[in-house]
């Protein structure tokens, strides 16, 4: 069997048709990327190549190999889950963004030249912002506006960046970059701004825990993977990336630490989590090119499960302040589970699917000699366990009781969440599933002794430190707050800042105006146009002369 | 879950929580109980070390135990670190958005006497209310396992 069209059509067309229809056919929207992912699925490298010729330029909308394959069922499959999750609720809206923004992904990882990268990377920007809109809290409009600007500039960026790549090499098609011209440069910011790198990082902390419950789902499966997904083509084994990604494993986890919405605490662990495959890009050999697929691809399903699990809590208590939570195992065991399920293929427990494949990316790092950047990342894995895997499910569900005893959450996302779940742990127990997908040849072992008892003794120890600090009462409370990040630049400074310049021009436009009044009244010749007598036409006559003759000597000097 | 033999922190609460679903975790016996097993297989795993050969790919670890000592090390550097950046990073909720239009606060937390201050008319529906067995007094200190 062979599929022969772009695989995107089928979310649009599903995304149009729920527009049109009433909103009880929303429950048709799960088969669009199950069948669509099977037909794909089961075409696997026999998929063929779509063109479309718009005059003498040719749009690759299929190009079809092992590395977008893989990213392509993965975004079917967390369409999938996240459509499910979605279905209790009645704006319809929602899902049609959801599928329009799902589409897009597949639309983007399919993409076989620039151009139409660009058309889909913009797309997901737009469909995206909805999920976050669809709040409709004051801070998710501003929010979203902001996210839109961010991820509208990384679309321009890039357009510039393949136009100018074009007018270097005359080829627009997605290839290996390398970083050696400015449009490289701009391409991998643009990249860059999608992938959360450090310091272009501000929108992911800003937007994500502003989105709907559901939104949040859809928002963590979808752009950042497509950002991974261009880096790993554009620009494997560049040696900035590894520390660009070490950087990034790091500094979210302290935020995360101290972070009070639960949802924020998984965005800074997104990063984190990102980090690790920015990592497996940079040092670009084929185990490590692996490990960041493999680990996007578990990313996706357990930061997903994770989101979901908050999702629910959301729906049900209307927050996820971990101020304001605790006990709430007592009413919500089921989620609870899947979020302990979550955490600890997340924290990379042996048998969950985090395991299988970080340990790809650190062996890597070994292999290539980083060993300084490996202890960062070992530190990474200590401390996302630390934030991800422990405090995430504690503070929300056990904890202090909180009093709260809301009902446990609606059937469907308890299927979603069972779904991501059970795919944790098959990944996790049964790794040669995802092993055999992978584009480049594999032959990493998970499980050995050393690593499973180095992996375990990393984690108890971890949690033994929890447990301590706890005891002592030196772990930080949960306070209702906001820590400052990049974001403070665009929210605080530049308003502030500008508001400042501007009230100081308004003041030197006013003190101008005084001045110039003031010099105007202080010639009084000037006043009496009207009355021109010979005696002040002499007068004015007289101090013309004067200035020209000052000029005129000073112009001597120069 | 017969999948995750060795996660005694977040298993057995889940397990028995389905049984007994109002107070396992508010006997501090129970919680106790955990704990110890818990402790029991921190200690294992340092033994462990010594009997099994590890593989040895990095000067780092020959050191005996060092993914416990390093995994433990990391996350008290990591949370000693992020509490001394609260004093610089850290705002008022309100700091950027008034967020007036969302009610939210169902439980506030009093942060002068440590209490937790129950709001129930605010909190979810009919099963709420005050509990036989915690009157949403529990200290700071019974709740970390």
């Amino acid at each position: 069997m062979m599929y022969a069209m772009p695989a995107f059509i089928p979310f649009f067309v599903g995304a149009l048709l729920l527009f049109v229809l009433p909103t009880r056919f929303r429950y048709f929207a799960v088969l669009i990327p199950l069948v669509n992912g099977v037909l794909l699925f089961l075409s696997g490298s026999n998929t063929s190549a779509y063109n479309v010729d718009i005059h003498v330029f040719t749009l690759q909308l299929m190009d079809v190999d092992k590395l977008s394959l893989l990213f392509g069922y993965l975004f079917h499959l967390a369409c999938f889950i996240c459509i499910i999750y979605a279905l209790h609720i009645k704006d319809k809206t929602q899902m049609i963004a959801g599928l329009a923004y799902a589409g897009s992904a597949i639309g983007a990882v399919f993409a076989g030249d620039f151009i139409t990268l660009f058309i889909f990377w913009e797309l997901l920007a737009l469909t995206s912002a909805y999920l976050i809109f669809a709040r409709k809290t004051k801070a998710s409009r501003q929010a979203g506006i902001r996210y839109l600007i961010i991820q509208v500039f990384s679309g321009v960026l890039l357009l510039f960046g393949a136009l100018m790549f074009y007018k270097d090499t005359g080829s627009l098609e997605i290839q290996y970059v390398g970083l050696e011209t400015s449009a490289s440069w701009l391409l991998l910011i643009a990249f860059g701004i999608k992938a959360a790198f450090p310091g272009l990082h501000g929108w992911l902390a800003d937007a994500y825990p502003e989105a709907t419950p559901v939104g949040t789902v859809f928002l963590s499966a979808f752009t950042t993977k497509v950002a991974i997904y261009m880096l790993a083509r554009t620009f494997p084994g560049e040696d900035l990336l590894v520390y660009i990604g070490a950087a990034m494993t790091c500094f979210p986890i302290f935020y995360a630490v101290i972070e009070n919405d639960l949802r924020k605490v998984l965005a800074y662990s997104l990063i984190n989590q990102l980090g690790f495959m920015v990592c497996g890009i940079g040092i670009g050999t084929a185990l490590a090119l692996n490990g960041t697929v493999a680990h996007a691809f578990n990313d996706v399903i357990f930061k997903g499960l994770l989101f979901m699990t908050m999702g629910a809590v959301l729906t049900r208590v209307g927050h996820v302040k971990g101020s304001n939570l605790g006990g709430l195992y007592k009413t919500m065991p089921k989620t609870t589970l899947f979020c302990i399920v979550g955490a600890a293929s997340i924290s990379a427990f042996p048998l969950f699917s985090g395991f299988v494949s970080k340990s790809m990316v650190m062996s890597a790092m070994i292999e290539a000699g980083h060993e300084y950047l490996w202890l960062m990342l070992l530190f990474a894995s200590a401390g996302v366990f630390h934030h991800a895997g422990i405090k995430i499910p504690f503070f929300a569900f056990f904890a202090h009781d909180s009093g709260l005893r809301p009902k446990e959450a609606p059937i469907n996302m308890l299927i979603a969440m069972g779904i991501a779940a059970t795919l944790c742990i098959v990944i996790g127990a049964y790794p040669t599933l995802l092993y055999s997908l992978l584009p480049w040849e594999n032959t990493y072992v998970p499980y050995d002794l050393t690593h499973t008892l180095t992996q375990l003794q990393l984690l108890f120890f971890s949690a033994l430190a929890f447990v301590w600090l706890n005891k002592k009462g030196l772990y930080p409370p949960e306070i209702k707050s906001v820590n400052l990040d990049v974001e403070w630049l665009y929210r605080k400074l530049m308003p502030t800042t500008g508001l400042f310049i501007l009230g100081c021009l308004s003041q030197f436009k006013t003190a101008c105006k005084q001045q110039s009044n003031a010099l105007i009244n202080a010639l009084p010749v000037m006043k009496r146009a009207n009355d021109a007598s010979a005696a002040t036409m002499t007068l004015r006559m007289a101090i013309g002369f004067v200035i020209l003759v000052i000029l005129a000597f000073v112009t001597q000097f120069f | 879950m017969s999948a995750r033999p060795e996660d005694p922190i977040e298993k057995s609460p889940q397990k028995n929580a389905l049984a007994a679903k109002q107070d396992f975790f508010d006997k501090p016996q129970n919680v106790t109980l955990i704990l110890r097993g818990f402790y029991v297989i921190c200690i294992l795993l340092v033994v462990a070390d010594f009997v099994v050969h590890r593989h040895i790919y990095l000067r780092f670890e020959e050191i005996p135990a060092f993914y416990a000592i390093y995994g433990f090390v990391a996350c008290v550097v990591l949370v000693v670190i992020a509490k001394e950046m609260r004093k610089i990073f850290m705002k008022d909720e309100t700091y950027y958005d008034d967020r007036e239009d969302e009610d939210d606060m169902p439980v506030a937390y009093d942060e002068v006497t440590q209490d937790l201050v129950v709001n129930n008319a605010a909190a979810d529906d009919e099963d709420i209310s005050k509990n036989t067995d915690c009157s949403g007094q529990v200290s700071r200190e019974v709740a970390p396992k």
